[in-house]
């Protein structure tokens, strides 16, 4: 044992735990996308045999076709809805002092602290009230509940970094105050707006909970759908979709990433 | 723009000099050149909850003309170029561009050019679009674009830059961006909110003389913000020395030096030996006499009466370093600290006791241009001297 470095017998269990965690985070794909590429109609582990037929079946399901429609234009829908939102709420509490302001902010950040369960529940009552339940505006609605204080955050930590002076040099240069903001602000806090709708598209995507409680079976979502097929048609198409969900995700983290470096960017430049 | 008729108040009429435009160097007409617009300031006040920020300025800057705000930090200059701006409300008092009284005119239409401390440059937009950014504002054609930001970057030799951003670029460089962004539009008057304050001193003066040239050139108004004296001694037509929010003097540089009004003007402005005295006779010139009883005289310029306690301010550079059985020399003293700057040499002479006319502390300053004498060791026993004309009587009445 070298005497200059006492921990040189214990160095390696960092990295073994460390593997340890990356095998059991990443198992499930290790699983899911072999079998995806199944031949057999069973949902079994390691596949018999090769083919394309489940990711055939997906493509040429109705259903799941009708619910991937679904998800995509929810999606979109709480990606715009939650960015408006929150732009909104972020420029409001970054400009203005009000009486009332703080209630209004632990308003707007109370959905993160209520389980979504109880979210799920909550929207389930009211909707069966105002007849909501079942229908496309009351996925959208749900789902943006618990995405736009995101927005909020994101937006307004973006916003908190744009240096106030330079709107008021673009007052001083002959821009109305709408005009310096669309001018100079606007751009500058895009980045955050860009990754604020990309997260409202990734959550709603992906949620379930909300989805069990207010959709019905003709707006049934992608994750709901997989839900149900889980517990009344267990096959391999469950898996392909999934393969192409995971694939879905990869590239839209990687489009985040590459939001991330801009947003470090300008906000060097800013500095 | 709303244009309401104004009735001119004539403050500090005395001090300004004859309304013409300044004669300028470069007289062709170029896209930037604007015919530089008055401006009036009338009692203007502006508090801070219990502090107050301004206190009842006035003052006006003629068309053309450059003058400096100047004061220590929190005397209320940076405030006032601001409700001139218009970014701050006036709680009382009005500003005039030209004939027009602005004071509730929006900021975004009173057409002032103004580089901020931080140059506030647009981080995502390329030199050349910040340059137009003004235009733009104002609905200028593509081609009017084009032709005023290509000469007003030239104006500011940054021709080559223009697709840079402003993080690509030195400090100096930048400033030189908002300076071309703040006058491509032409505007009657330039603000500026210490400018330099953040470069280096060799830039500094560099940038100094490039403002001074391009101010000429364009021939626009320019007020300019500044809590360094020298800055806005060697820039300046004329000087406001601003404290505690209040005006303590409006007047050229050299005028302001030598003639100081007031005793803080005195120390902000270089640095003063102050005496105490008792005026003692008034003839061709003003005898004092110390509180140690030294009979000196002082230069005229000021009304006095005999028998009123006055502060004089004697210059160090007006010190003459004797030798101490002199017949010129008025005090001997030894010299208690010696420094060498390049061009000067800068003593403290602790004056021998009993004979200090000095006031709060018998150390007198004295500076001299360094010819090549060898610097006087600390010890050195000199005698002082100074004429009478060196001796200037503040006008400011004895608290």
């Amino acid at each position: 044992m070298s005497r200059g470095d006492p921990f040189a017998a214990t160095r390696w269990v960092p990295w073994v735990l460390g593997a340890l965690v990356l095998v059991f985070l990443a198992l499930p794909l290790f699983v899911v996308i072999p079998t995806a590429f199944s031949a057999s109609s069973l949902l079994r582990f390691p596949p018999r045999g090769w083919s394309l037929r489940w990711f055939h079946e997906y493509f040429a399901s109705d259903p799941w076709m009708r619910a991937t429609l679904v998800s995509v234009k929810a999606g979109i829908a709480v990606s715009l809805l939650s960015t408006l939102l929150g732009l909104g709420l972020a420029i409001t509490f970054d400009r203005f002092t009000f009486r009332g302001r703080n209630i209004l902010r632990a308003l707007v950040m109370a959905p993160l602290m209520v389980p979504v369960v109880i979210i799920g529940v909550g929207l389930y009552v009211v909707f069966l009230r105002v007849g909501l339940n079942g229908s496309f505006l009351g996925l959208v609605i749900g789902h943006t509940v618990v995405t736009f204080p995101y927005a909020t955050v994101v937006i307004g930590a973006s916003l908190a970094e744009v240096d106030k002076r330079l709107e008021q040099a673009a007052i001083g240069l002959g821009a109305n105050p709408v005009r310096a903001f669309s001018e100079v602000t606007l751009p500058l806090i895009a980045p955050g707006i860009a990754i604020s709708a990309l997260f409202g598209f990734l959550v709603s995507f992906d949620e379930v909970v909300i989805a069990i409680f207010v959709t019905g079976p003709q707006t049934a979502t992608l994750p709901r759908q997989i839900w149900d097929g889980i517990r009344f048609d267990l096959n391999p198409t469950i898996a392909a979709v999934a393969t192409l969900l995971i694939a879905l995700s990869a590239v839209v983290l990687l489009l985040g990433e590459v939001l991330r470096r801009a947003l470090r960017r300008t906000g060097d430049a800013a500095a | 723009m709303s244009v309401t008729t104004f009735d001119r108040v004539t403050i500090e009429q005395d001090h300004m000099p004859d309304g013409s435009k300044p004669v300028t160097a470069n007289t062709s007409p170029t896209p930037e050149r604007s015919p530089g617009a008055a401006i009036t300031l009338s009692t203007l006040s502006k508090r801070y909850g219990a502090s107050v920020a301004v206190d009842n300025v006035s003052f006006a800057v003629t068309a053309g003309e450059f003058v400096s705000l100047l004061g220590p930090s929190g005397s209320g200059k940076t405030t006032i170029l601001m409700m001139v701006a218009g970014f701050v409300k006036a709680d009382r008092g009005n500003v005039a561009l030209g004939q027009a009284d602005i004071t509730r005119v929006p900021p975004y239409r009173r057409n002032i050019g103004m580089v901020h401390q931080s140059y506030a440059l647009f981080p995502h937009m390329t030199v050349e679009r910040n340059v137009a950014f003004p235009l733009r504002m104002r609905g200028f054609s593509r081609d009017a674009i084009a032709q005023r930001v290509a000469h007003a970057l030239a104006l500011v030799q940054l021709r080559g830059y223009e697709t840079r951003l402003p993080a690509q670029l030195s400090g100096g460089q930048q400033q030189r961006v908002a300076l071309a962004r703040a006058l491509v539009f032409a505007p009657p008057l330039l603000l500026m909110d210490e400018p330099l304050g953040a470069l280096d001193k060799k830039l500094r003066v560099e940038l100094q003389s490039e403002i001074k040239r391009i101010q000429r050139e364009i021939g626009s108004t320019m007020l300019y913000v500044t809590h360094d004296q020298e800055e806005a001694l060697s820039m300046s037509d004329r000087i406001v020395v601003m404290n505690h929010g209040r005006i303590e003097q409006v007047d050229t540089p050299s005028r302001m030096y030598e003639r100081p009004n007031t005793r803080f003007v005195a120390d902000f402005l270089g640095t003063s030996n102050f005496i105490v005295a008792k005026v003692e006779a008034i003839g061709d010139t003003v005898l004092v006499r110390t509180e140690s009883g030294l009979l000196l005289k002082a230069a005229q310029g000021v009304t006095v009466r005999v028998g009123d306690r006055l502060t004089l301010s004697l210059r160090p550079e007006r010190v003459r370093v004797l030798a101490p059985e002199s017949s010129h020399a008025l005090a001997r003293g030894t010299v208690a600290e010696a420094a060498f700057f390049g061009n000067t040499q800068r003593y403290a002479i602790r004056l021998a006791g009993g004979e200090t006319p000095l006031a709060g502390g018998e150390t007198l300053i004295a500076t001299r241009p360094s010819l090549g004498e060898p610097m006087l060791p600390p010890g050195t026993t000199v005698g002082v001297g100074w004429e009478g004309a060196d001796l200037w009587i503040i006008p400011e009445p004895q608290p």
